[in-house]
């Protein structure tokens, strides 16, 4: 089995950074871990999870689609440069994962969101692998684990001073090989095992079995009133998360030149259905509160045949009132049984 | 607190049984026992399903600003709920009327995350008292620093009783000065060191408007944050001081340090330490309390007729 020092990640990601590659690390801020493009500062060890997920990296928070210069009537447009190729180092595989999820949205089907497509194929996903849970975790609870190789590209398991790599994709191994004379070999047990032993008390507490079909029966039950009360209709939840896709499109204009960009919008905003006109089809709380859940519990089951959350426990940490999807998921249990 | 607990859920019953108020707004238990959340009593039975202890971490007061559209609203408030729901009164938002208060002295809300930092495993139950916190888990109870126990917005607190109760539980303790000593830290900073505090701050930004949404001085029924005349929806660096000096210039020397706002965000952005640099120059500039006590004057929010630089109606050029 392969075995990469600890001590050699720093000159591996140079190199892959050399390659002409967006290098993303984990880095300390301020004591909020967050991804950032890597230069070579510290890179955090002990987090569970960044503030930012992948998400930040292939669906950024703002991106432009298309620029464009001129009057209304000689309008030069022009597409940006495509995306540059990208190495994420650090993710979880709950987030790993989640972009698997968002894959069956962009990239499924009749339609294909190119800007996504784009950024996918040229992002490689270096995820280090679990070997505890936070407080807040559950992964396990929604079909992951904590070594779980799902939209890695390389997973990178602890052990004592380094590193077992995995591949699971041509992506990961090219870029281990980058570090091929860096990498030893060693005898070492299968490293997934480490996963299942995992303590996450948090999952245990969650059941989902049959819920999605429940939901569906239950659309107008008034437990929705009682949940979506202390919500305060802020967008945390749904920005944090790795799964929630949902953005807007708008111009920003100076003048004779302009940009249209995308950016990350929220269901919980109460104007996120507004239309032109005045309707709004999810004008309450309980509304918003109850698609949101609905997404990941009922509709996203039926369309794709998984739940739309990977448990990586953002929502439970960052939520101000404690309105989160293991709450929620509980809060149902008790009233539809 | 048991005994106010017991106090609480007996004047909740009875309110809501009178018919005095629609709905009780205090805390129920949550998904974790050491996070209890905001919770609507609306009928008497539900007002024993009230709880209150140190972990009780949320602010109140905002949440009357949708409740009373139904009816009027009792709830439970501490030093912070009381001065929000003073700003949604001095705001015009709520009618002194509509609500029934019912005040508890805080000494400070336990973050269960940093006491169990603190304590090495999860923390079942705490006391506050003085400079101590005392922490129960499952093998121990050990006290500990205030400091390493409980939530920022509290360390800086210094308004435990709120002033507007209609019934008090338990004693009343005197108000003190907030110490805003920690803004000296950033000023002393020279520019360009502070440019780069702020910027490294406000990239973290997810944009997600807790901040704005749990605040009780953001009680506007439009924001002119939303209106993309305003502010442009990108997340680059300028609009994100853009939105942040608006937010925070929007609560200048009306922000009553609740200081949900920081709690609140996920990105660990110190709103907190903004706001009290506002703060504290209304105190040096005007000589206005700190924080701002609703119904006290506005040097930023009112215009006075003698006002030595006068009305430009219109304003001049363009």
């Amino acid at each position: 089995m392969r075995f990469l020092p600890a001590t050699a990640l720093p000159r591996w990601l140079e190199r892959l950074r050399g390659d002409g590659a967006t290098v993303w690390a984990p880095v300390d801020e301020d004591g909020v871990v967050v991804l950032r493009p890597w230069e070579g500062q510290p890179i955090a060890s002990r987090y569970v999870n960044p503030l930012n997920s992948l998400k930040d990296v292939l669906l950024p928070r703002t991106e432009t689609i298309l620029e464009f210069e001129g009057r209304p009537t000689d309008l030069a447009v022009r597409e940006p440069a495509p995306p540059q190729s990208q190495v994420v180092f650090g993710t979880r595989p709950c987030d790993a994962a989640a972009m698997e999820l968002n894959d069956r949205v962009f990239l499924e089907g009749t339609f294909v969101d190119e800007g996504f497509r784009r950024r996918r194929e040229t992002t490689t996903v270096l995820t280090v692998a679990c070997t505890v849970a936070g407080p807040h975790c559950f992964c396990r609870a929604v079909g992951g684990s904590p070594t779980a190789p799902r939209g890695s590209d390389l997973v990178l398991h602890p052990v004592e001073n380094g590193y077992l790599p995995e591949a699971p994709t041509s992506r990961g191994e090219k870029a281990l090989r980058a570090a091929s004379d860096l990498v030893e070999d060693v005898e070492h047990p299968d490293p997934r095992e480490a996963g299942r032993t995992v303590a996450m008390p948090l999952a245990e507490r969650i059941a989902l079995d049959g819920l999605a079909a429940r939901l569906r029966d239950h659309f107008e039950h008034p437990c929705w009133d009682a949940i979506s009360r202390r919500c305060h209709s802020c967008g945390l939840c749904t920005f944090v998360c790795p799964t929630c896709y949902c953005f807007a499109v708008f111009d920003s204009l100076r003048v004779t030149r302009g940009r249209r960009q995308r950016g990350w919008d929220s269901c919980q905003f109460k104007d996120f259905l507004l239309m032109a006109g005045g309707h709004n089809p999810r004008p309450t709380r309980k509304h918003r509160v109850r698609q949101r859940f609905l997404h990941k519990l009922c509709y996203f089951p039926e369309a794709y045949g998984e739940y739309q959350c990977v448990g990586c426990g953002r929502c439970v940490a960052g939520c101000p009132v404690g309105l989160h999807l293991p709450a929620v998921v509980d809060e149902l249990g008790e009233v539809l049984g | 607190m048991s005994d106010i607990q017991a106090r609480l859920r007996e004047i909740a019953r009875r309110l809501l049984t009178e018919g005095h108020v629609r709905v009780f707004i205090g805390f129920g238990p949550g998904f974790e026992a050491n996070r209890p959340v905001p919770f609507f009593a609306a009928d008497p039975d539900a007002a024993d399903r009230l709880l209150l202890d140190e972990f009780c971490a949320a602010g109140l007061a905002r949440y009357v600003l949708e409740e009373v559209r139904e009816g009027p609203v009792g709830l439970v408030a501490r030093g912070c709920d009381g001065l929000g729901l003073e700003r949604l009164l001095a705001d015009h938002r709520v009618a002194r009327e509509q609500l029934y208060v019912v005040g508890v002295s805080c000494r400070g809300v336990v973050d269960p995350d940093r006491a169990c930092a603190a304590a090495g495993e999860e923390v079942r139950a705490a006391r506050v008292n003085g400079e101590t916190v005392t922490l129960i888990t499952p093998t121990a109870e050990r006290s500990f620093p205030r400091s390493a126990c409980l939530l920022d917005k509290c360390l800086r607190c210094q308004d435990p009783t709120p002033r507007i109760a209609d019934v008090l539980l338990g004693e009343a303790i005197p108000p003190g000065e907030r110490d805003l000593a920690h803004v000296d830290a950033v000023e002393r900073m020279p520019s360009d060191e502070r440019y780069r505090f702020w910027a490294r701050q406000f990239e973290r930004c997810l944009r997600c408007l807790a901040c704005r949404q749990v605040c009780p001085a953001c009680n506007c029924v439009s924001c002119s944050l939303d209106r993309p005349e305003w502010l442009e929806r990108g997340t680059g660096l300028a609009e994100q001081f853009m939105f942040h000096f608006t937010r925070a210039y929007h609560v200048a020397g009306r922000c009553v340090a609740c200081g949900e706002c920081e709690r609140a965000c996920p990105a660990g952005i110190p709103l907190g330490l903004l706001n009290d640099k506002f703060m504290k120059d209304l105190r040096d500039l005007f000589g206005v309390a700190a924080p701002h006590r609703p119904g006290d004057v506005e040097p930023l929010g009112k215009f006075c007729p003698d006002d030595p630089e006068g009305w430009h109606e219109g304003g001049e050029g363009t």
